[in-house]
């Protein structure tokens, strides 16, 4: 998807424009009971969205070339990693530290281009490494998963 | 007047700040040069972890602060080494550092690199000491108009130092500050942007902000460099070590350099890439008669890496004196700051002259500390290079979740954090760099309350902005700084153009 003409700069401006008239949108909706303040809350956000609502058209009509979300094989992997690290976040205080890190680790370190083998081995020193630094050596509190509790 | 440094010592020197100040500067020297990780994702990774040791303030900082200037040490060894700059305050290193390693002079080159830092670094750290004591008595007289007009001048800086297009610099500030609206605004009780949810009453927290704008982009921005990883022929280091002869060869450039990074790095919102691109092209346009920067001149190496480090150490005065971040690294420092509930700023050199004195007196130590460090061992940094993306990416994730889990106990902290880890990978891949977005954030709040605070004041009447010297003085230089780059790009004959 990365190319070398502009359109993707474009896109994304466009996107830009519709957060800013959203943010100024969402600003003139803001109930204000009393203010103590000549501005207000809602005034600074006002000024912001008019900022970037400019920036945004100036850079539709300026676009920079060569930008944009890769595709194919780093995207796939791209997509790989964040559906790791959400899991991780999910497990993370559920199944514990020690459970849900040598996973995480393991598997990212496959995605990064190790064998089974070293991703294995790599994922299991890191989590006990890492724990043992933690735990005992600075007394850190990870969560134990609860599994164990229950 | 000095009183503070006096004090500074005595905090520095206990054994527990020494042990920091050199764990500091080898953790700062490995983080800087793992490839990828730069001074403001280490920090940003490190912080955390620094909070929970249960640490003094002072003790945090100086903690943090040698991790700051040893990763300004760490960073231009991928520079040297591998051509490939560690962070964007690097990559002037490269243009004469990788020549030089290619020659076979990898070991004079770092060798010299090392001094140059330690000079420059030490320029700055004296300008530190005896200017900013004196910005502080000036800042004490500033009111929220004055403040107000300081980030203007902040934002005129930034816009026009940081990053090669001004615009997308802009509206990534302009971002950063839309993120700071968040949350419950503290005057009226009126919740903004927070869609009803509770966890966002509080607004972003600063610390799951940096680590994901920094540690967690940078672990997607991995993916695309992970396929380079088989190619590293690395080229041996060797003995580091460099002839008297050669560093004397280099002493205008270093002075010079070093100057210039102090100065720029003091104005708010510019950092370490600035400086050592405009040291670099100084000394290109003085001394380069024969044709050899960019083929491995010394000089050229000298220059940018004098300049990172001073620029490293200017960006403190901004810190220390007004309670603005001079830097991205330094906004991420004020967030540390935050985390103890100390405010920087003026008064910070009166009330808590331990943290202010001993803060700089800890840069002294650590600047000794990292020369004598990195001289003899700069071959085992080097071996830091080698560590394949599929160790490297893992460990950078379990310090990230690690960090916030830490500050919050709640995976929520954690969603955010993968959240705006998305947020700043896309705009990296649009093209934006992400320091403006934590300095936008930083400034921009402040920028907000100090407004309203100064129209509170004189009851609505916007005249209070320009009522003072010191307000239309900062006015008047941020149109300057906005209107000096059209002006020399006009005034000069076109002879540069390339």
């Amino acid at each position: 998807m990365s190319d070398s003409s502009t359109h993707n700069d474009r896109i994304f401006a466009g996107l830009l424009l519709v957060l800013a008239i959203g943010f100024g949108a969402m600003a003139l909706a803001m109930h204000v009971p009393f203010a103590y303040d000549p501005l207000g809350p809602t005034a600074f956000p006002l000024i912001l969205s008019g900022a970037l609502g400019v920036m945004s058209i100036t850079l539709m009509l300026r676009p920079a070339a060569g930008t944009g979300l890769p595709g194919g094989r780093v995207g796939a992997q791209l997509v790989g990693v964040l559906v790791v690290l959400i899991a991780y976040a999910a497990l993370f205080t559920r199944a514990g530290y020690l459970a849900s890190t040598v996973v995480a680790m393991i598997v990212l370190a496959r995605i990064f281009g190790a064998t089974w083998v070293k991703a294995i081995i790599s994922g299991v020193v890191l989590t006990a490494a890492s724990y043992g630094l933690f735990v005992w050596a600075l007394g850190i509190v990870l969560p134990v998963g609860s599994w164990l509790v229950y | 007047m000095f009183d503070f440094m006096i004090h500074g010592f005595d905090v520095a020197l206990t054994p527990l700040n020494l042990g920091l100040a050199l764990c500091g500067a080898i953790l700062g020297t490995f983080f800087g040069a793992l490839p990828g990780i730069g001074p403001i994702n280490g920090i940003a990774i490190l912080m955390p972890l620094a909070y929970t040791l249960g640490l003094p303030a002072e003790s945090a900082l100086i903690l943090l602060a040698g991790i700051y200037t040893g990763a300004e040490y760490g960073g231009r060894m991928s520079s040297i080494l591998l051509n490939v700059p560690g962070d964007a305050g690097a990559v002037m290193t490269t243009l004469d550092g990788h020549p030089l390693a290619k020659k076979g002079l990898a070991g004079p080159a770092l060798g010299l690199s090392a001094v140059a830092s330690f000079v420059g670094a030490t320029i700055a750290i004296i300008g530190l000491t005896l200017f900013a004591p004196l910005l502080a008595r000036v800042a004490v007289m500033f009111g929220p108009a004055e403040f107000f007009a300081l980030m203007i001048f902040a934002f005129a800086s930034m816009s026009v130092m940081m990053g090669s297009d001004p615009l997308k610099t802009g509206i990534a500030a302009v971002l950063g500050v839309m993120i700071a609206m968040i949350g419950v605004d503290s005057s009226t009780g009126v919740l903004r942007y927070t869609f009803d949810m509770p966890e966002l009453y509080d607004g972003i927290d600063f610390v799951v902000l940096i680590i994901g704008l920094f540690a967690v982009s940078e672990i997607l921005l991995m993916l695309e460099q992970a396929a380079r990883d088989g190619v590293t022929d690395m080229p041996a280091v060797g003995r580091v070590f460099v002839k008297f002869k050669e560093v004397i060869a280099c002493r205008g450039a270093i002075l010079r350099s070093g100057f210039m990074g102090f100065v720029i790095g003091t104005l708010p919102g510019t950092g370490a890439s600035v400086a050592s691109a405009v040291a670099y092209t100084t000394e290109k346009r003085i001394n380069d008669r024969e044709g050899t920067f960019g083929e491995g001149d010394m000089r050229g190496l000298a220059a940018p890496e004098a300049a990172n480090n001073a620029s490293a150490v200017g960006s403190f005065v901004p810190l220390l004196t007004l309670g603005i971040p001079g830097s991205g690294t330094t906004a991420v420092l004020l967030g540390a700051l935050m985390l103890y509930n100390i405010t920087p700023g003026p008064m910070m050199f009166s009330e808590r002259p331990e943290v202010a004195g001993g803060l700089i007196a800890s840069l002294y130590i650590g600047n000794v500390v990292l020369l004598l460090l990195n001289l003899p061992l700069a071959g085992l940094f080097a071996k830091v290079l080698t560590i394949p993306r599929w160790v490297l990416v893992p460990f950078v994730a379990l310090l990230a979740f690690v960090g916030v889990y830490q500050l919050h106990s709640d995976p929520i902290a954690i969603y955010t954090m993968l959240a705006v880890g998305v947020f700043g990978y896309v705009l990296r891949k649009f093209g934006f760099s992400l320091a403006p977005v934590i300095l936008g954030y930083v400034l921009g709040g402040l920028a907000e309350v100090n407004l309203r605070r100064a129209l509170a004041i004189s009851g609505g009447s916007p005249d209070v902005l320009w009522a003072s010297g010191i307000s239309i003085g900062l006015y008047i230089a941020a149109v300057a700084l906005l209107v000096a780059p059209w002006l020399i790009g006009r005034l000069r004959p076109r002879k540069y153009a390339d």
